[in-house]
């Protein structure tokens, strides 16, 4: 019983000792503080905005990686001139050409060509046109033709197409005569078994 | 899609309202909580209300991601007695520093008459009795004496077990005991 009463009156005392109150002007100011404070984040939004900043430099990662190609070991390259633009390749006249060697490969390293391309206001331009992989004989042989069609040595005009629309003329077919087979005389053949011998 | 997001919008003006709303409905219930639980470790009203203060500062920046919005008053508690402790050991290194004498006599004011003397030294023995103990026990003696709190009150405030709470207290109450009859010799 004592024992209950030291703890009440124990409790007592110590619930005397925190029993203070803040100043009336403790809310208003915790009021004021919290107000200073910057709005609270969304969770969602960091992570958000976490996301597709790591899926952002993953693409900009996949797009700006070097590519490797395989190196051209048989063939070289070089850049593949547009067609329907005027080009003038520097390419070494045919006499200068090397002649044809029996080996079939050669392992050169590939020398992109640069191309000028002029246009009418007299300007030149430099175009950097992607590599092609091309057979060296096949560079070797379309440069002769090239230079060939140049020099005039064939004709490469194109023949006109044909009129689809004009009327076709059907030519009329000669008469069709009779053929006579003369009749194959048997007799002789069979006497001329008959004497043999 | 224009009026989606307006409607988002207002979605979120409308969580946030109730988001401060809610905040400041616990601020009032809990303003002197807090502060008390502060100056059960720090014994000044000023550096408990700043405590008090800040723990409240802190709580409303990471409000908006306490799921579990009944368990504030908990959440509080802990903070505020927390950065008590903190306080009072700045304190301590501050004053060691300063080569000041923390006496808690001149904190607890000038006494005039024999027996306010006599309550101010019952007074400042029962702290030092309170502050000598280990903190579990300490926090528990102290939530039991604020506001009459009960022991299923307290066990929620420390998300402990009732009988957890009643060992405690009774550990609490042994130590204090024998803390102050060793200081009354």
């Amino acid at each position: 019983m004592d024992e209950q009463m030291n703890d009440a009156s124990f409790d007592r005392e110590i619930e005397s000792l925190l029993a203070v109150e803040p100043s009336p002007e403790f809310v208003a100011r915790v009021r004021a503080r919290v107000a200073e404070e910057p709005e609270p984040r969304r969770w969602w939004t960091s992570w958000t905005l976490a996301v597709a900043g790591a899926v952002a430099v993953v693409i900009l990662a996949v797009i700006a990686w070097p590519s490797r190609e395989p190196a051209a070991s048989v063939t070289t390259a070089i850049p593949a001139p547009r067609i329907s633009e005027i080009v003038e390749p520097v390419t070494p006249p045919i006499a200068s050409l090397p002649p044809a060697t029996s080996q079939a490969v050669r392992r050169e390293t590939p020398t992109p060509i640069a191309y000028a391309v002029t246009t009418s206001g007299d300007r030149v331009i430099d175009i950097d046109l992607p590599a092609v992989v091309l057979a060296e004989n096949e560079v070797r042989t379309f440069a002769t033709l090239v230079a060939s069609i140049r020099q005039r040595r064939f004709d490469v005009a194109v023949p006109a197409a044909p009129d689809l629309d004009a009327p076709i003329e059907i030519k009329e077919l000669p008469p069709v005569e009779p053929i006579e087979i003369e009749p194959i005389v048997k007799l002789a053949v069979l006497q001329a078994e008959g004497e043999r011998p | 899609m224009h009026e989606r997001a307006d409607c988002l919008a207002s979605d979120f003006v409308t969580v946030d309202e109730d988001l401060a709303r809610e905040f400041e409905a616990r601020l009032v219930e809990s303003s002197t909580l807090a502060f008390r639980v502060a100056f059960s470790v720090l014994r000044q009203r000023e550096d408990a209300e700043d405590v008090a203060q800040e723990a409240f500062a802190k709580a409303y920046r990471s409000f908006r991601q306490l799921r579990e919005r009944d368990r504030f008053r908990a959440w509080l508690v802990r903070m505020a007695f927390r950065m008590a402790i903190d306080r009072q050991r700045a304190n301590k290194r501050r004053l060691v520093r300063e080569g000041v004498e923390a006496g808690l006599q001149a904190r607890l004011g000038s006494a005039t008459t024999g027996d306010t003397v006599l309550a101010n030294e019952r007074a400042e023995q029962l702290w030092l009795a309170i502050d000598a103990l280990p903190e579990k026990l300490r926090l528990v003696i102290v939530l039991a004496g604020i506001q009459g709190h009960d022991i299923r009150e307290v066990a929620t405030l420390l998300d402990v077990p009732d009988g957890t709470v009643k060992s405690r207290l009774f550990l609490a109450r042994q130590q204090l005991k024998e803390r102050l009859s060793w200081m009354n010799r």
